[in-house]
This record gives C-alpha cells, sequence and structure tokens, in this order.
C-alpha cells in the first residue's frame, strides 16, 4: 500500500499482488461539492465563536468554565449509553435476520424500520405521556407504571427513547454486512472443529467490525447531535447536553450565537474524534473473497429461538408497540380532561388534518422534497463511496470520508443558521435561499452521512479483485460500473436511499428553520400543531405520515426483491 | 410479499376493530373569519390605501389560525400578497437574528416584547406609529413596535384533579395542592419569567423568593414551555398551571376540556405581542398598510375572537374572557422587567432548580 503515492492514470500496470488503477475522477469535483455544501456553512457559522456576531463578544474563553465541562461529559455520557442500547438493540436482530431462519419473516423489517419514521420529539411526548402521572402506564401497571415513568426520566431513559430511533440504522448495516458474509468462511471454521464461541470470535466478530465501527460512528454523532429528546425530556430532569445548551442559546431571549458556535465547535471535535477512532478500528481491511458466496444459515434450537423471539418481541415493545399505543390514543381523544372511553375516542382528527388546506400539503411537500434530496444525496453518496475507497489513506479521500460524516456532528440548527449565513448573503448574484430548492439542499447534506455509510458498506464488503478481473478482462469504465459496481452496492443503495427518504420527510429543524415564508412541511407543521395545544391533530399527522413512509418503504423493499431474485434466475 | 399482504391485512382488522369501539365525534373548529365588528369601536375604521402593490413577508408567533385570517382579509382588501413565515418566538427570532445581512420579513410579530425592545434599541426596527396607535392601552405603545395584542397570565385549573378553586398565588402553598402546581421553566417561556420579574419589581425579592420557597417546599414541578405545561394540566398529570397564558386555556374551555382560567387576585401581568417593521423592509407602504389594518376594529377583532386581549380597549373580548380593564395588575412596567428579568431568571434558576 505504502508504495503507491500518487494517483496516476494512464495505462494499466500490474504490480505485485495489486493493480495500480486509474485515478478517481470524481475527486475534485465532490471536494468542492462537499466543500461549498457542507463546510462553507460549517464554517459561517463556527467562525462566530472566535469574531462573535451581533455585538456579542466570542464566547471561546467561557467552554472552560466548570459547568461547561460538566455538559460535556453528559453528552459524552449520553452518546455512549445510545451506542450501547442501540447495540443491544440492533446486533441481536441483525444477526437473527440474516444468518438464521427468522430472516423468511420480512414482515418483521418493515416492523423495525417504523421507529426511524417516528420523529425523535414525538417519541419523547409519547413516552412522557405514556408514563406522566396518572397516564397510562400508571392506570394500566400501577406501580409498575410509576417505576416506568421514574425509568424514563433518567440519562438511561433519555438514551432508550433515543436509541429507539437511531437501531435500525445500525441494524440494518449489520444485516448488510452479515449477508455478505459468504456461508463458507464460517462453515470452513466449523469444519475444522471450531465451537460457536470461538467461530464468533474468530470469524463472525472481526468480519462485522468495520461495519459496526460504521453504524456507532453515525449513532454517536447522531445522538450527541439530535435535539428533540435532550430539549423534551432533558431539560425536564435538569440534564443538560451540548445540544440542549446550543437549542437555548439559538432560540431563546437572550440570542447569544456565539455561545451556540463555541459549543459546536466542541461538538465538531468530538465527532472528528470519533471519526478518527472509527478510521483507526477499521484500518484492516476486510475481504471476503472473490467466489461466488452462498449465504451463510444457523438453524436455531427451540431455546434459542424462542430467546430469538423474545428479543425481538422485547425491542418492538419499547420502539414501537408502546410509543404508538401513546401517540394512536393520543390522535384520537377527544377531550383529554376526560376519561377514555369509547365516546371519547375518534377517528375524526385523521380526516381534519386531511382536509384540503390542513396537514395534507405539508405532507405532499415534504414527500417529495425528501425524494429529491435523497435521491441527489444517493448520487453523492456513491460517488464519495467510491472514490473513499479508491483514495484509502490518501489526503483526499480521508478529507471526502470526513466531510460525508461533519454535517452529521454539530447539531442540524447550527447547519440551519450556517446555511443562512452563507445563502442569504447579499453579495451572491443569485441564490437559492428562501426557495423549495434550499431545503432540498439542506436536507441533501444532512442525509449523505447515513447514505454514505450504508454505500460504503457495501462497498467495503466487495473484493477489488472482482473490479481487478474486470479490467483484466477487458472490461471499459462503463461495463465495470454497470455490471460489477453497481449491482454489487445495490443493498446498501437502496437501504441509505430509504433510510435518507424516511429522514427527509420527518426532518425538523432545517425543515423549520429554512423554508421559504408560506411553505408548510410535515414536521413543523406537526410541531406548530402540537405547540398550540392541538395534540390530537398532531399525533394524528404523525401517524398518516409514519403511513406513507410504510408505503414507501414497501413498494421498494418489493422492488428490490424483485430484482434481487432476476438475478439469481 | 405475502407476508407484507398478511401485515396489512391484520393492520386493517385492527384499526376496523378500533373504529367499533370508538364511537365519539368532533367537528373542525368554525373558522371565525368573519369575526363582528362592534360598533362601539366604528372610529378605529380601516379603509384599504390605494395603489399598494407586490407583496409583505411577515414572520409571526403562533397561532397561526389568527395570522392567516388577517392575512386573507388584508389581502382581500388591498390586492398585497401576505408570505407568513409562522413559527415560535424562539425560532422566529433565531431567523432573524441570522439574517441580519439581508433581512427577509418585512414585518414581525412576536409573542414576547423583550426581544421587539432589543431590536428598536439596535435600529433595526422602522421608527413607524400605526393609524390609531392614540387609543391603544398606553404601556404597550413601543419605540417603533406596539403591543397589537396581549394574554394575562392566568391560574389554569383542571376542575377534575384540584381539590378546590385556587383564588391567587399563595393558595398554592396549601398542603392540599401538594404536588398538583405546575409552573412553565421561566428559562423556556418568556411569560413565566415576566412573572417572576413582575412579582419582584411589586413585592421586592424577599417576599417574592418567600412565595416560591412555599410553593417548592410544597411540591412545585417547572418544567417546559407554555403549551406543553397545559397539556399537563389538561391531562390531570398536576392540577394547576402557575402562571398559564390565557388565551390557550380559553381554546381548551371552549373545546369542552373540564378547565377553568382564574385571574390571581394579588395581580398578575399581561404580555402584550408586539409587532414591528423592519427598517430594511422592501415594500414599506404595503407593510404600514398591513400594522394600520392590524389595530383597525376589524383587526382587533379578529384577535378576540381568538381568545387574544385587544390593543384597543373599545374592541371587546370574547365572550366569556376577562377584559384587560377587569385584570388585576402587578405593580411593574414592560420596560423594567424587560431589563430586570434575564439576571432574575439565573437568580431563580440558581436558587430552586440546581
Amino acid at each position: 500500500m505504502t508504495s503507491h503515492t500518487t494517483i496516476e492514470s494512464g495505462p494499466e500496470m500490474i504490480s505485485p499482488g495489486r493493480i495500480r488503477r486509474a485515478g478517481a475522477p470524481a475527486t475534485w469535483p465532490l471536494l468542492l461539492l462537499l466543500g461549498v455544501g457542507v463546510a462553507a456553512p460549517l464554517v459561517a457559522v463556527l467562525v462566530r465563536a472566535v469574531t462573535g456576531y451581533n455585538g456579542q463578544p466570542s464566547a471561546l474563553p467561557a467552554l472552560a468554565d466548570p459547568a461547561n465541562i460538566e455538559i460535556l461529559g453528559n453528552t459524552l455520557l449520553l452518546g455512549v449509553l445510545v451506542v450501547a442500547v442501540a447495540t443491544l438493540m440492533a446486533a441481536p436482530l441483525a444477526f437473527l435476520m440474516s444468518w438464521t431462519p427468522l430472516r423468511r419473516h420480512r414482515w418483521i423489517d418493515v416492523v423495525l424500520m417504523i421507529p426511524f419514521m417516528t420523529p425523535p420529539y414525538v417519541a419523547s411526548l409519547a413516552w412522557l405521556d405514556f408514563t406522566r402521572v396518572n397516564g397510562l402506564a400508571e392506570q394500566l401497571l400501577g406501580p409498575v407504571g410509576v417505576a416506568m415513568r421514574h425509568m424514563i426520566e433518567s440519562p438511561f431513559g433519555m438514551a432508550l427513547i433515543m436509541a429507539s430511533e437511531v437501531f435500525t440504522f445500525l441494524y440494518l448495516i449489520l444485516r448488510t454486512q452479515l449477508d455478505a458474509i459468504p456461508a463458507s468462511l464460517d462453515e470452513g471454521a466449523a469444519l475444522a472443529g471450531a465451537t460457536a464461541w470461538q467461530r464468533f470470535r474468530r470469524i463472525l466478530a472481526p468480519l462485522a467490525t468495520p461495519a459496526f465501527a460504521l453504524g456507532a460512528l453515525i449513532v454517536f454523532i447522531r445522538a450527541a447531535g439530535e435535539f428533540g429528546t435532550p430539549v423534551t425530556l432533558g431539560n425536564r430532569i435538569g440534564f443538560p447536553v451540548l445540544v440542549s445548551e446550543i437549542y437555548r442559546a439559538v432560540t431563546i431571549y437572550p440570542l447569544d450565537f456565539p455561545t451556540a458556535a463555541a459549543f459546536s465547535s466542541v461538538l465538531l471535535a468530538l465527532g472528528v474524534t470519533v471519526w478518527a477512532l472509527q478510521q483507526w478500528v477499521s484500518r484492516r481491511e476486510v475481504r471476503f473473497g472473490g467466489r461466488a458466496a452462498r449465504r451463510a444459515t444457523v438453524r436455531l434450537g427451540r431455546g434459542w429461538a424462542a430467546a430469538g423471539w423474545g428479543w425481538l418481541g422485547l425491542v418492538a415493545l419499547v420502539s414501537v408497540v408502546i410509543p404508538y399505543l401513546s401517540i394512536l390514543i393520543g390522535s384520537m381523544t377527544i377531550l383529554r380532561s376526560k376519561p377514555l372511553t369509547p365516546d371519547n375516542l375518534t377517528f375524526d382528527f385523521f380526516a381534519i388534518v386531511l382536509w384540503p388546506g390542513a396537514g395534507l400539503d405539508a405532507l405532499a411537500t415534504s414527500a417529495w422534497l425528501a425524494f429529491l434530496a435523497a435521491t441527489i444525496a444517493t448520487v453523492i453518496g456513491i460517488a464519495c463511496a467510491l472514490t473513499i475507497a479508491r483514495l484509502r489513506r490518501r489526503a483526499a479521500g480521508r478529507a471526502i470520508d470526513l466531510l460525508s460524516v461533519a454535517s452529521d456532528t454539530v447539531p442540524a440548527i447550527v447547519l440551519a443558521i450556517g446555511f443562512i449565513f452563507l445563502w442569504n448573503a447579499p453579495w451572491l448574484p443569485v441564490t437559492p435561499y428562501n426557495t423549495p430548492a434550499m431545503l432540498v439542499i439542506g436536507y441533501t447534506v444532512i442525509l449523505l452521512p447515513m447514505i454514505v455509510q450504508n454505500v460504503k458498506t457495501s462497498r467495503d464488503a466487495i473484493d477489488d479483485r472482482l473490479f481487478e478481473a474486470a479490467t483484466v478482462g477487458g472490461g471499459g469504465w462503463l461495463q465495470v460500473m454497470t455490471r460489477i459496481t453497481l449491482p454489487l452496492l445495490l443493498p446498501g443503495i437502496i437501504s441509505g436511499w430509504l433510510l435518507g427518504f424516511l429522514l427527509g420527510l420527518r426532518e425538523v429543524v432545517i425543515s423549520s428553520l429554512v423554508r421559504p415564508a408560506a411553505l408548510d412541511l410535515l414536521s413543523p407543521w406537526i410541531m406548530s400543531e402540537f405547540d398550540q395545544g392541538h395534540r390530537a391533530e398532531a399525533m394524528a399527522m404523525t401517524v398518516i405520515g409514519v403511513i406513507g413512509s410504510t408505503v414507501v418503504l414497501i413498494v421498494v423493499d418489493t422492488l428490490r426483491r424483485r430484482q434481487a431474485d432476476r438475478r439469481l434466475a | 410479499m405475502h407476508r407484507t399482504t398478511k401485515l396489512l391485512t391484520g393492520a386493517a382488522v385492527g384499526l376496523l376493530a378500533l373504529g367499533l369501539t370508538a364511537c365519539g365525534s368532533v367537528t373542525p373548529e368554525p373558522v371565525s373569519d368573519n369575526a363582528d365588528v362592534p360598533a362601539a369601536s366604528g372610529d378605529l375604521a380601516w379603509t384599504a390605501p390605494e395603489g399598494l402593490s407586490g407583496s409583505v413577508t411577515v414572520y409571526a408567533a403562533n397561532p397561526a389560525g389568527l395570522n392567516d385570517q388577517l392575512a386573507d382579509a388584508f389581502t382581500e382588501a388591498t390586492g398585497v400578497q401576505v408570505e407568513i413565515y409562522g413559527d415560535t418566538t424562539g425560532k422566529i427570532t433565531a431567523r432573524l437574528d441570522a439574517e441580519w445581512d439581508n433581512p427577509q420579513a418585512d414585518i414581525v410579530y412576536l409573542a414576547s416584547w423583550a426581544p421587539a425592545a432589543k431590536y428598536a434599541a439596535d435600529g433595526r426596527v422602522l421608527d413607524y406609529a400605526p393609524a390609531n396607535v392614540d387609543s391603544v392601552i398606553t404601556d404597550w405603545r413601543g419605540d417603533g413596535f406596539t403591543g397589537r395584542d396581549g394574554s394575562a397570565l392566568t391560574l389554569v385549573v383542571n376542575t377534575n384533579a384540584a381539590p378546590e378553586i385556587p383564588a391567587d398565588w399563595a393558595d398554592l402553598t396549601d398542603p392540599k395542592y401538594q404536588d398538583q402546581v405546575l409552573m412553565p421553566d421561566p428559562r423556556e417561556s418568556g411569560t413565566s419569567a415576566d412573572l417572576i420579574a413582575a412579582m419582584v419589581s411589586a413585592w421586592g425579592k424577599d417576599a417574592t423568593w418567600e412565595l416560591f420557597d412555599k410553593l417548592f417546599a410544597n411540591g412545585l414541578a417547572v418544567q417546559g414551555a407554555n403549551g406543553p405545561a397545559l397539556d399537563d394540566v389538561v391531562a390531570g398529570s398536576h392540577a394547576v398551571v402557575m402562571g398559564g397564558v390565557d388565551y390557550s386555556a380559553y381554546d381548551a374551555v371552549q373545546a369542552g376540556e373540564a378547565i377553568q382560567v382564574v385571574l390571581p387576585s394579588s395581580g398578575t401581568t399581561v404580555s402584550p405581542r408586539p409587532v414591528f417593521i423592519l427598517t430594511d423592509s422592501k415594500n414599506p407602504e404595503a407593510a404600514k398598510a398591513f400594522v394600520d389594518f392590524m389595530f383597525s376594529a376589524k383587526g382587533q377583532a379578529l384577535s378576540a375572537a381568538n381568545n387574544m386581549i385587544p390593543a384597543q380597549p373599545s374592541v371587546p373580548v370574547k365572550t366569556g374572557n376577562v377584559p384587560f380593564d377587569q385584570v388585576t395588575f402587578l405593580d411593574y412596567s414592560l420596560v423594567e422587567i424587560a431589563e430586570t428579568g434575564p439576571a432574575l431568571v439565573d437568580e431563580f434558576a440558581s436558587r430552586y432548580l440546581a
């Protein structure tokens, strides 16, 4: 590896064990795109930490304040807790759904996607409502309900709610990786007499580690930058983290952008540190061999199968059943101060929010914008993943890698303010600001990290020797791309696009702050209804958004399976 | 696919079962677009100026219904398009501050007085006094910004959950109300911060902290902004919101919730919601016309119909609501509490919320 220090195009040369390939043509355009899209808005805000803004001085000296050290500690604790809980939820399920006969039950995938479609602030509100004093949990379960309240109103409860949102992502990335591990490796080890534990430790764990590290990276930085739960639940229990303090600085009088920028720099530094850690963990390339691969299957004994179903049930209970019980009841309750009797329940709120001019326009607009942004971000994401793989260990490759996840390291509200600073600058001759294009750009930037990590996982599972064989066999660039690269990347591309679309559909912060006046979008609409005391309307719209998302999910999944079947046939 | 179909069928059956049990119904709230214009306020008549065109952009704090009604009525009268960016005061001020290099709004309408005063002091606000400003409540006439409606801070009581109906702040220190009282967090709610500052202004710091010492000893909970606090009490987790904004509580009352709104006998605050035009407005003539319209009889009546207290005392409040002249006030001034508020909130937080 180290002998190739320059990128060369031109005639292909065969060097021992490795082919020197053509350079990555997308490198400079990508760096430019990410520079303008991601780095420039970040710089536009973060520089205010040093320069001050709007009459306020630099806030950097305040960072060393002991109170702020505690806030940093809280942020780290919460991030680690979320990664731990999300791993506990995702890893066993990924194994069950990839390597065991449970994978025939495709509906499980649909159920596990529902938490990801749920806006985190709604999930927090649902949990808080379920466990509140005299709430449903207390009425149904008595002291157990009270215990649940104490559990939810704690840092662990915050981590549980936040992990419920992001474990889906970790699950998909792990499952994709496990799907790609050929059965021959595990079976070979088994034939050689390895025990189950040895096979896990020597085969499965090392092969799954890079994918897990990628997933955990995103889970951690999303947990550090997500505002919904810290602002609703964290503020209530007095557990300040960086993102809730940034929110306070940006939205509560007197506004203080320099402090928000200073805290954001800390988050960015934290993100870069975790990213570097992930790079180090994944430094060893994992190759599966270029042979045609059959999927691994592990037969489960009756006890293990029961345990698997039990775990699935528990995860579904926490991430789907309880929140949606609360959301559904909320969307149907006529008078909240009256008991929950059939007379006090109705479906009318669904009709009310779907009335033209109400929430339906907002849903349609959000769906279109999310579709566009997810598609653009997927194209950019594929280019990023391929370029990163090609320029492994080179500065340009690392720069693209870091920039492609950088937008997740700072809270979306900071990015939104960066977009305003950058795109509303008076010297720009033309600007997308105050048009729907601004939202497409904004969504694209925040969807990119999740999409890139998905495509990268698929890319990392492909043995480079396949490309080498194709090139030696005389395949041109286009042929290799369409016949080898894209088909092999397809699982990652599809799950990346889907996650991006679902995330864009429910995105709240960019949607609130950079939308053109008079353009309604789904999440701002829901939050605004809730803010005005229209709880039932807000919850009804949430349910409709999730049903719409599920339809898209099923359509995409069906297309994917048809395509996969055709390839096998 | 087969299993997915099964799943969907299952879900449909489940929903159907729910449908059979849910037999209540609710009708959409009527749009009070044609709020009655009271005869007594005929001198607040407003006629649309000739020759206006283009559009104005309004950054307006919720409730969205009121903003839409104002915009529709103005567009109908003048032909000027009104683009509304509606959100919470916090998000609106964040966007305004980020846009100062190239302001996009013509008119700003907030739920909080202090930011408006700061923008005016910073020279961001066009020095404009709306037509009919002379009859507006005196304290609500700022320097280029004017309160166009307001809401009183009240005791919002869930009549099912409360042991009895309290009459004043101090009643809530009674053991009957132990763990039953909720106050919006002054670090998140501007009105709650105003209330604390007004109490200190009226009674002095010692007496105010003494009241809160007793309230916290009796289990006062402090959390969230106004909306969630009201929601919590409507749901019956607590019995009383201490210092809840009246208009959203009146909304709940009119929807049929078991809620009663009590004006504290020793006095409270009324938070005016200020409107102003930005210095950089690109369509100042239309913006001035819109602000004038907001203070006309018709514009004010729309606020009253949305349970706000109108800035023009001659426009009556909605039937059943407490009018401005029947509110007992704490002794404070808006200018004073805007200045003392932030430090008092810090002191309050370190005393009770640390």
